[in-house]
């Protein structure tokens, strides 16, 4: 959301200057002229949500011709500063922000003029429109303009070559977008943003945030080799990433952030990925404890537990070839970097998403892959507990008790009469169970917090009482309380039996809830962690060390 | 509680605005019997409609539809002599077919609702005007005499669209299938996930309005005793102003069955006044035009007003009114499926 609306705002803005665009894209006064200086540079800044610091302090400088990492974990509060700076989010006073020795107005009037604000953008999902082509991507909202005011498409198009030579890009300008690979999108994205800044002479911030998620390996590698050449030309870039590989490997400075607090500034040459990990995921030896662990440590060993799913060389658009099983009171967790794939897992045992091949068994009978839909698997005992809770989990608009009587409507029809009584009392005693607050199945949804409405679609699920339960990230944007009762949830219905696959990114829930993690790196599975190396730290190890 | 019963009160604050000006002509049983009857075929139209709408797909061919039968009822039963039930029988099978074609197009295939129907649309007006360019007298006189027998001083249509209204009603409230159509006009990738067929739900209410609307069409050449084959696009605006204008009242922001009643006589009595008042002509689709423009903000208004004060992360997002027809999304994955990761396959 942010990202759009500042990549739109840039753009807006600098159309009126159009016209004064050399055409040459980067001409030869662009060159160093910012190169060694200070272009970006932030002190004290802070963001409170709700009384609760997600940036603390934070003191940052860039100089022209440097790439800056910006590494943290989720929640450490990187995006919350990529907002700051795009002026999405306004910062707690006694913030300071310059830019190109500029002070950053801040707020939503801020303007995004580049000559005041000589900073550009490139979001994760690159704000590129995929039924346009290449050349009216690369030229929207700063159109060149020739005689009459109408946009010179044929100038448009000689920027445009020049922009895609430097970056060694052979692409058609009609091409549309959607045509493209993901690492030419990504590479466009970032020629168009950087064609944005380059007309100022004092240099220019370009912030990338997770530009590479989604690539493969050679794609990522080629982006950096781009963003490398741009350093020459005296623009300062601030990565904003969780990936370690990239950190140590293309930038020459790295700031870690965890919970909102700076707590590693260092060049990055010799900075072990160790010392890396250990900036980013706290030693929960020293106090961070986490209650589920020892709940989890009575269940029994579930190694002569019947094994109820069973997955052999599973594949669909994002990963291939994944093995794995689930016996009965066991958890599995699956993890990795963003862009890993390892979140498809789930939709793809659901149905939800098309599997290319592999074998699903469900308490040893095969499941039929290619007519695999959610209705049979929820048929078959499997239950689904999407990550998207607004659009996929929930109608947050409807009533909570509608919500969670959806899936099992049945169950109150008497005389072919849905018995409304009936229903209300079965939802009622369902949020008491799951612990919703408050207790009021005819209040819409949406009028509870996110903790609340996360209870509510588990409790959903749960009254099904499914033999594996699925879930993709079940306790994002929920608040720590309500984050304990669905872990503790999980827990105990694991002792009832069942066998859960969790999908998750959160390490530290992971190592404590889970008895077995599966780590994925680019679309396959890497690596298994049990006993005693499955730790928050294990579990980052081991997603670094393939994504590099 | 006010928002629930406003376009009541408007309605009879109405009667009486009308009663007050006219008492002679407005305010005699003879009126009030023809507002009623006349306008039950439009009344039996829209709410035949409402499933459709409510599972998200939004058909504008449902009036082409009722014109279409309405002249195969002149064709067939007049200028065929078919006899009345086979007439019945054939259009109602002709209603089947056109709400099975929308679905192929919309559900199976996947294009724009509004796009698919506004064509099929246009497409059977013309096949109206192919069957019999010029309007057919002489219908059944026992359809006639069954249409406007008399009960209680008002024609049997108005019964017939009553009953309907109760059925829709009892369907959305007391069938689980009529709480999971709205889930998946709502939320379709929930119902999806939630095992139910998004594809099933909306087939099966796209062909229940056609054939409501071919119903509607016999029952209006029955009232009318006459077939004329360009009436069906009369329909069109009429229909969605009551069905908008009724979403603002009873349940606010949800279309339902008696707001959808109580908009189509508000509607109907405003037109009829208007026309007693001298207004004829022109006052028809003025009043109807800028009802459905109304009524469409006021529903707007309504679900946005009832929306409680959102937590700012959310607020960022345009409110969207529950059960509004919005396109039928395409349910392939963002961010966690991939795209092709189809959820509506099924």
């Amino acid at each position: 959301m942010g990202s759009v609306l500042t990549e739109a705002g840039d753009l807006g803005i600098s159309a009126s200057r159009g016209s004064q665009h050399t055409e040459s894209g980067l001409s030869a006064h662009q060159v160093s002229p910012g190169h060694g200086t200070l272009v970006l540079r932030a002190r004290s800044v802070s963001k409170r949500f709700a009384g609760r610091a997600v940036l603390d302090e934070l003191d940052l400088d860039l100089r022209g011709g440097e790439v800056l990492g910006l590494l943290g974990h989720n929640g450490s509060g990187k995006s919350t500063f990529v907002k700051i700076l795009s002026g999405f989010h306004r910062p707690e006073p006694g913030a300071e922000l310059t830019v190109c020795g500029a002070t950053l107005r801040q707020g939503a009037a801020a303007g995004n003029d580049p000559a005041r604000r000589p900073m550009s953008f490139v979001h994760q999902d690159l704000a590129l429109v995929g039924a346009a082509s290449v050349a009216e991507n690369f030229a929207v909202g700063r159109y060149l303009r020739g005689r009459g005011g109408a946009i010179s498409w044929r100038a448009e198009r000689r920027r445009l070559a020049a922009a895609l030579e430097r970056f060694g890009m052979a692409l058609r300008p009609d091409q549309p977008v959607a045509e493209l690979s993901d690492t030419d999108r990504a590479l466009l994205a970032i020629a168009r943003a950087v064609d944005r800044i380059a007309t100022t002479p004092r240099g220019g911030v370009l912030v990338l945030d997770e530009p590479t998620a989604s690539l493969p390996r050679d794609g990522a590698a080629r982006v950096f080799a781009a963003v490398r050449s741009l350093t020459g030309m005296g623009i300062g870039v601030l990565l904003v990433t969780h990936n370690i590989a990239e950190v140590q490997t293309h930038t020459d400075r790295v700031v870690v952030l965890r919970d909102g607090r700076q707590v590693l500034a260092s060049g990055t040459p010799g900075l072990s990925r160790r010392r890396l990990i250990e900036a980013m995921v706290p030693d929960l030896a020293a106090g961070g404890a986490v209650p589920i662990r020892t709940t989890r440590r009575a269940a029994p060993r579930p190694d002569a537990r019947e094994v109820l799913l069973e997955v052999r060389d599973l594949s669909g658009a994002r990963v291939s070839g994944v093995s794995f099983q689930a016996r009965a009171g066991e958890i599995v967790g699956l993890t990795g970097l963003l862009g890993s794939g390892f979140n498809e897992v789930p939709y793809l045992l659901f149905g939800a998403a098309p599997a290319r091949a592999g074998v699903i068994r469900l308490r040893g009978s095969e499941v039929e892959l290619a007519r695999l839909s959610p209705g049979r698997a929820i048929r078959a005992g499997l239950c689904l507990v999407p990550a998207d809770r607004a659009r996929r989990a929930a109608v947050l608009e409807a009533p909570t008790a509608d919500n969670v009587t959806l899936g099992n409507l049945g169950r109150h029809v008497r005389t072919g009469l849905l018995r409304r009584p009936d229903l209300l009392r079965h939802a009622t005693g369902m949020l008491r169970d799951a612990g919703v607050q408050p207790v009021a199945p005819l209040r819409e949804l949406s009028t509870l917090s996110g903790g609340n409405q996360q209870k509510a679609v588990l409790a959903k699920w749960l009254d099904r009482e499914p033999t594996v339960l699925l879930l993709d990230e079940p306790v994002q944007g929920v608040d720590v309380a309500s984050r304990v009762q669905i872990m503790e949830r999980l827990a105990g219905l694991a002792r009832a039996g069942a066998a859960i696959v969790l999908a998750s990114v959160e390490t530290e829930d992971l190592a404590a809830l889970c008895d077995t993690v599966l780590v994925f790196a680019l679309g396959r599975l890497t690596e298994r962690l049990a006993g005693v190396d499955l730790t928050a730290r294990g579990i980052l190890d081991a997603s670094h060390r393939e994504a590099g | 509680m006010t928002r629930r019963v406003g376009l009541l009160a408007s309605w009879l604050v109405m009667i009486v605005i009308f009663g007050w000006l006219r008492p002679e002509e407005f305010l005699n049983t003879g009126t009030a019997s023809a507002v009623l009857s006349s306008q039950a075929p439009l009344l039996i139209l829209a709410l035949g409609l409402l499933p459709a709408l409510t599972s998200g797909v939004l058909d504008l061919s449902a009036p082409a539809a009722l014109g279409l039968a309405v002249t195969l009822v002149g064709e067939l039963n007049v200028v065929h002599h078919w006899p009345l039930w086979a007439t019945a029988v054939a259009v109602l099978a002709c209603g089947v077919l056109v709400g099975a074609l929308n679905a192929v197009f919309i559900v199976a295939a996947g294009v724009d609702p509004i796009v698919v129907t506004l064509g099929t649309g246009t497409l059977l007006g013309g096949v109206a005007i192919g069957v019999n360019i010029v309007p057919t007298a002489g219908i059944s006189p026992w359809l006639v005499q069954l249409t406007r027998y008399q009960v209680l001083g008002v024609q049997l249509v108005f019964y017939l669209a009553l009953a309907l209204a109760v059925v829709t009603w009892w369907f959305a409230v007391f069938r689980p299938a009529g709480r999971q159509l709205f889930f998946v006009g709502a939320g379709p990738e929930v119902a999806a996930l939630t095992g139910l067929n998004v594809a099933a739900y909306r087939a099966g209410a796209l062909v229940y309005g056609s054939v409501v609307a071919s119903v509607a069409g016999i029952l209006l050449a029955g009232t009318l005793g006459s077939a004329d084959p360009t009436i069906g696009p009369t329909y069109l605006l009429p229909v969605f102003a009551c069905i908008f204008l009724g979403a603002t009242t009873i349940t606010p922001g949800r279309f339902n069955a008696w707001g959808t009643v109580i908009a189509t006589y508000f509607l109907t009595t405003g037109v009829t006044g208007l026309e007693l008042l001298g207004l004829s002509g022109w006052v028809n689709q003025v009043f109807y035009g800028a009802s459905l423009v109304l009524a469409a903000t006021a529903s707007r208004m309504t679900a946005r007003a009832r929306r409680p004060r959102l937590s700012p992360r959310r607020s960022a997002r345009r409110p969207r009114p529950r059960g509004h027809p919005a396109r039928p999304e395409r349910i392939a994955g963002s961010g966690t499926v991939p795209p092709g990761g189809d959820l509506g396959r099924d």
